[in-house]
């Protein structure tokens, strides 16, 4: 049994809270419509406004979180896998059959309780609160000769409260349904959710893969490489929307085999510890080399000091997120990756050091660079082609004035899946898009033809294969003279972070 | 530790602080409260002694003589004080769709003693003026005014009753060997036994016609008038006219047994404001609730009040032939038009017939706008078998939605219906007017020539309007607002005495939804089975559960 982070804390106060204000109003309510005394009929008036206003100020409050944090999506209606969950409820939990869902931090839900949720909030309490609104200003709406029909309001809202209490007694069962009967209930105190270890290791794996996207929002191809704060992202919102324990895991334990760079760094600075990752990212193949070796080694002077302040700063107790710095790779080559890192303890409580993760954004970095220099230079001098035009992970292509493909380089190829340029120079580029895709693209080629340098963000290409990919393209145009033949540019590929972003979207486990 | 701590700060302490503030702050002061620690009565001392005047010193052998004599100072006062409907019984009123007409004692019927014509020697015991024994009364001989019925302070002066004793002195006229210059020489503004020797006993006893006006509250606890109490503590004793505020003898007050239109009020509001509670919620009742109707929970805190009166049970006499003088029959329930009343006192004797008297009675509720219409005299009587009600106070909750007079909505008031059955000719279908007092025999009087026929035929005559000969009796009722006997805060009725539903305080008023009072079953019992039905699944569910988890 493994346990996972699934709420959050704001979800968590404003669960409990809601639920205390529910079944208080609920009481206070029914005190007010029927014939049984708990706080006298005048405290039940009173103590049911009070609450009322605390609840719509708690909305208020929620529905301001859900929609600045994405959580909104969470609610999105989907109908795949809805059936599976009714006949589970209906047949298969009695079979001790598995649960056809797995819930993580993004997919908390569901189907049955998105839908059921999506009419709580879109229906139930809408009508309850409004209903109640209009009944506590009844006497003002009289005055005004608005209306004046108080039983319709009144039925209104106690129909709302009925259903509202069947939704509580429901949900209350429901919650037992879970690895063991109170998991739920203590989830939802605790932010963490008991599981069987096959369901914690596939909601662990959907949390790193999504966590991954967030992080890498901010390589997202558009703006410059000057602002910084693009790349920063909490890591304690990585750690947290990893899943991962601080108190009783280590972040190594999660990190180690993944495809994220992690290293372990001692309170004196030398390295303990890198995964594969790390070793490939400094294209280096030698363990040894690194393992002892000052985090300092091997850095430009300008690198050097940055790190050493970064590592001071973790050690004092900081967590850094998301600070891009340089990297001189094992071949001399220069490497740019974002960099999260967090002190660890000994079994004491004193920091031992640090440890954290590195993410890659060379590529990126790179193409920027190239383009702000052709830029910088206009035509005069273009090495954009030669430094662009060989990258590895930077897909460059070149296209006449008319559209047809002048050049492209083997990663462009790779990336569209094309087994040579002979196939493809002197086609249209409208030839692997949609006709949707094809005329925006097409207003943005009109502006770089004007002599405008424009990033185009993320946009979608058809393989060969007839697979989907996605990319940020980045577009600038060629001189001849003075004259624009062309344009140029760079893809970088983005389906793995599109697919993800696509999948949190849908929601789909 | 730290996550012990974490759910302690995101759970338990938003829970305690959210819940004590909405627990803390569990009301709603009215920003515009106007305390009643603030009300000031003042009470102006008098200015002369009117023992000095020498205008009083002459000995009076005639009130008239007397009245001249204050005339002979106030000598404006006699014109001012004949429009009033104290000395007329009479008042120009509007009845909202029907004009303006002369109303007052003198042209109405109610169903006490019925009607002051052809009984005007009786009923003048309670006017303020000396001889009106008959129509042809000459309302404007000034001199003819009782001054002192009301402004006498020393309690000696009282009229005659021309059903006792053998001299009569004159309709109205003080009772004999009253000490006319000692009562001159001690005048002053009316005290509360004043006006209560006429408006305590109207109905022919203390108590009996009004229900919330009784001898008691000369000296009382607040506990019976919180306002007229005398006794005890916190009384502020306060007199008949620092309500009834009073200029030129126009006193404010409207009885709407005798009037119609929304003037000349005298209400609650003058001295507490229309926000008087500390709580807006309270206040906000008022757009709906006359002060009234929570605050008199009960009438006739003292003396018994007659309820209903049963004239068609009048003239049986005993074994003997003799009219039977008074006695209280046995039973404490009486059932009258299909409502039974409970703790209640039987009378019966020959003159009157059966009257039932309650005490610590419970109003009942009405809409009502502040107008009211009458029965006429001449009115034509429509349907007998429902009971009349001679005067039908207007109000209803549409007019409290949407007002016909915007400054007087409808609100819900509490009233005594006082009900009866009195003669009517079912032929010409008018209420008939009876005369029933003389002190002679032979003149048709009912009390003592004890002939419905008689009566009826000699009433009518008078009135000038036709009797066909035959009589019978019909129900009515008459609506008598309540207005005092205002008990303590403590006392006023609570939220669940209207907002139940069982037996709410106004069961009987019907038309709008009143929290409380008022469910839909069908959505309640929906509701029940809904959420029965929920339960009964999840119970099905979770036994399923377990019972597969056993296997």
């Amino acid at each position: 049994m493994k346990r996972v982070l699934i709420y959050k804390k704001y979800e968590r106060f404003w669960h409990w809270t809601q639920a205390a204000l529910i079944l208080l109003l609920a009481l206070t309510g029914f005190e007010v419509h029927s014939n049984f005394t708990v706080f006298g009929y005048e405290q039940a008036v009173f103590l049911h406004r009070n609450l009322a206003w605390a609840f719509m100020i708690l909305i208020v409050f929620t529905q301001f979180w859900n929609f600045t944090t994405g959580e909104w999506r969470q609610y999105l209606p989907s109908t795949k896998m809805l059936k599976a969950q009714i006949e589970y409820y209906i047949t298969g939990i009695f079979r001790h059959a598995a649960h056809p869902t797995r819930k993580t931090v993004y997919n908390k839900f569901n189907p049955l309780q998105r839908l059921t949720y999506l009419g709580l909030r879109v229906l139930i309490i809408p009508v309850v609160v409004l209903s109640g609104i209009v009944y506590m200003y009844y006497d003002y709406l009289i005055d005004n000769g608005i209306f004046h029909n108080l039983s319709v309001i009144a039925y209104i809202h106690v129909a709302g409260a009925f259903l509202l209490l069947g939704f509580v007694i429901g949900h209350i069962y429901l919650t037992t349904t879970g690895h063991k009967p109170l998991s739920a209930i203590k989830a939802m105190v605790t932010g963490w959710e008991e599981m069987s270890d096959e369901d914690a290791e596939i909601a662990l794996q959907e949390n790193l893969k999504v966590a991954l996207v967030e992080s890498r929002k901010g390589i997202s191809g558009k703006g410059s490489i000057e602002k910084d704060h693009v790349f920063e992202s909490a890591f304690e919102e990585v750690v947290g929307r990893l899943g991962i324990d601080t108190e009783s895991t280590r972040l190594r334990e999660r990190l180690i085999h993944s495809h994220v760079g992690y290293f372990r760094i001692n309170r004196e600075g030398y390295y303990e510890e890198v995964n594969d990752a790390w070793l490939n990212l400094y294209k280096c193949v030698d363990r040894k080399q690194v393992i002892g070796s000052h985090v300092s080694f091997d850095r430009t002077e300008e690198g050097k000091k940055r790190i050493i302040t970064l590592v001071n700063q973790v050690l004092t107790g900081e967590v850094i997120s998301g600070e891009r710095v340089e990297r001189v790779c094992k071949d001399g080559s220069l490497g740019y990756h974002t960099v999260s890192a967090v002190p660890y303890k000994d079994e004491a409580g004193n920091i031992a050091g640090l440890e954290g993760f590195i993410m890659d954004i060379t590529a990126q970095v790179m193409a920027e660079q190239a383009l702000e220099k052709k830029i910088a230079a206009r035509h005069v001098e273009n090495n954009f082609y030669a430094l662009v035009s060989a990258s590895k992970e930077v897909g460059y292509f070149r296209i006449d004035k008319d559209g047809f493909y002048q050049d492209v380089n083997e990663t462009w190829l790779q990336l569209y899946k094309y087994d040579s340029k002979e196939e493809l120079i002197g086609k249209h580029y409208s030839l692997s898009r949609t006709r949707e895709d094809f005329s925006a693209l097409e207003k943005s080629v009109k502006k770089v033809l004007l002599g405008e340098t424009i990033p185009f963000g993320i946009t979608r290409r058809f393989c060969k294969d007839g697979s989907v990919g996605y990319h940020t393209i980045t577009m600038t145009p060629v001189y001849e003279g003075k004259e624009i033949v062309g344009f140029e540019g760079y893809i970088v590929d983005k389906t793995d972070t599109k697919l993800a972003e696509e999948e949190l979207k849908n929601s789909q486990v | 530790m730290k996550k012990f701590i974490e759910i302690v700060s995101i759970i338990i302490v938003p829970w305690i602080i959210i819940f004590w503030i909405v627990f803390t702050f569990n009301g709603d002061r009215d920003s515009q409260y106007f305390s009643k620690d603030h009300i000031v009565v003042q009470h102006k001392k008098a200015a002369v002694d009117h023992s000095k005047f020498p205008a009083l010193q002459k000995m009076f052998k005639t009130p008239q003589e007397m009245t001249a004599a204050c005339l002979s100072c106030h000598n404006k006062t006699g014109q001012e004080f004949m429009k009033t409907p104290h000395w007329q019984w009479k008042q120009l009123d509007t009845i909202p769709g029907r004009g303006v007409h002369d109303l007052g004692k003198i042209n109405l019927l109610n169903n006490f003693c019925i009607g002051v014509n052809s009984n005007e020697f009786m009923c003048s015991m309670c006017h303020a003026g000396y001889g009106y024994d008959r129509k042809g009364f000459d309302f404007h001989a000034q001199d003819n005014i009782d001054c002192v019925v009301c402004h006498d302070n020393t309690g000696t002066y009282q009229k005659s009753n021309p059903g006792k004793g053998k001299m009569l002195p004159g309709a109205g006229y003080p009772a004999p060997g009253t000490d006319l210059n000692k009562v001159a020489q001690h005048v002053g503004n009316p005290q509360k036994s004043n006006c209560g020797s006429c408006h305590f006993v109207g109905g022919g006893g203390n108590n009996v016609k009004h229900g919330d006006l009784e001898k008691a509250q000369l000296s009382c606890t607040r506990d019976l008038d919180v306002h007229m109490a005398s006794k005890g503590k916190d009384a502020p004793n306060l007199d008949c006219q620092d309500c009834h505020k009073t200029e030129h003898h126009n006193i404010t007050g409207h009885l709407y047994t005798v009037a119609s239109s929304a003037s000349n009020r005298s209400t609650c509001v003058q001295c507490h404001t229309d926000k008087p509670h500390e709580s807006k919620l309270l206040n906000d009742h008022f757009k709906t609730i006359a002060c009234q109707t929570c605050h008199i929970p009960v009438y006739a805190k003292g003396a018994a009040t007659k309820i209903i009166w049963d004239w068609s049970s009048a003239l049986r006499m005993d074994k003997n032939g003799k009219p039977i003088p008074g006695e209280t029959l046995p039973g404490n329930t009486y059932t009258f038009d299909g409502k039974t009343f409970c703790n209640v006192t039987i009378h019966y004797d020959s003159k009157h017939g059966t009257a039932v008297f309650q005490k610590n009675v419970e109003p009942e509720y009405v809409w009502f706008n502040g107008t009211a219409n009458h029965h006429l005299l001449h009115d034509k009587i429509g349907d007998t078998a429902s009971p009349l009600t001679l005067n039908p106070l207007f109000g209803s909750y549409q007019d409290r939605v949407s007002p016909a007079n915007p400054e007087n909505p409808s609100k819900i008031w509490p009233v005594k219906v006082m009900r009866g059955k009195q003669p009517y000719d079912p032929v010409n279908r008018l209420l008939i007017n009876p005369k029933l007092f003389s002190r002679e025999k032979g003149k048709g009087a009912l009390w003592v020539d004890f002939d419905w026929n008689v009566s009826a035929k000699a009433g009518m005559e008078y009135v000038g309007l036709p009797y066909s000969g035959q009589l019978a009796f019909m129900k009515t009722q008459s609506m008598w607002l309540l207005n005092h006997e205002v008990a303590p805060a403590d006392q006023a009725l609570q939220c669940t005495a209207c907002h139940t539903n069982t037996n709410s305080k106004l069961k009987n008023l019907s038309g709008f939804y009143l929290p409380g009072r008022d469910n839909s079953n069908l959505l309640d019992n929906a509701g029940l089975v809904f959420i029965i039905l929920v339960l009964i699944g999840v119970s099905v569910h979770g036994i399923l559960r377990i019972v597969s988890r056993k296997h």
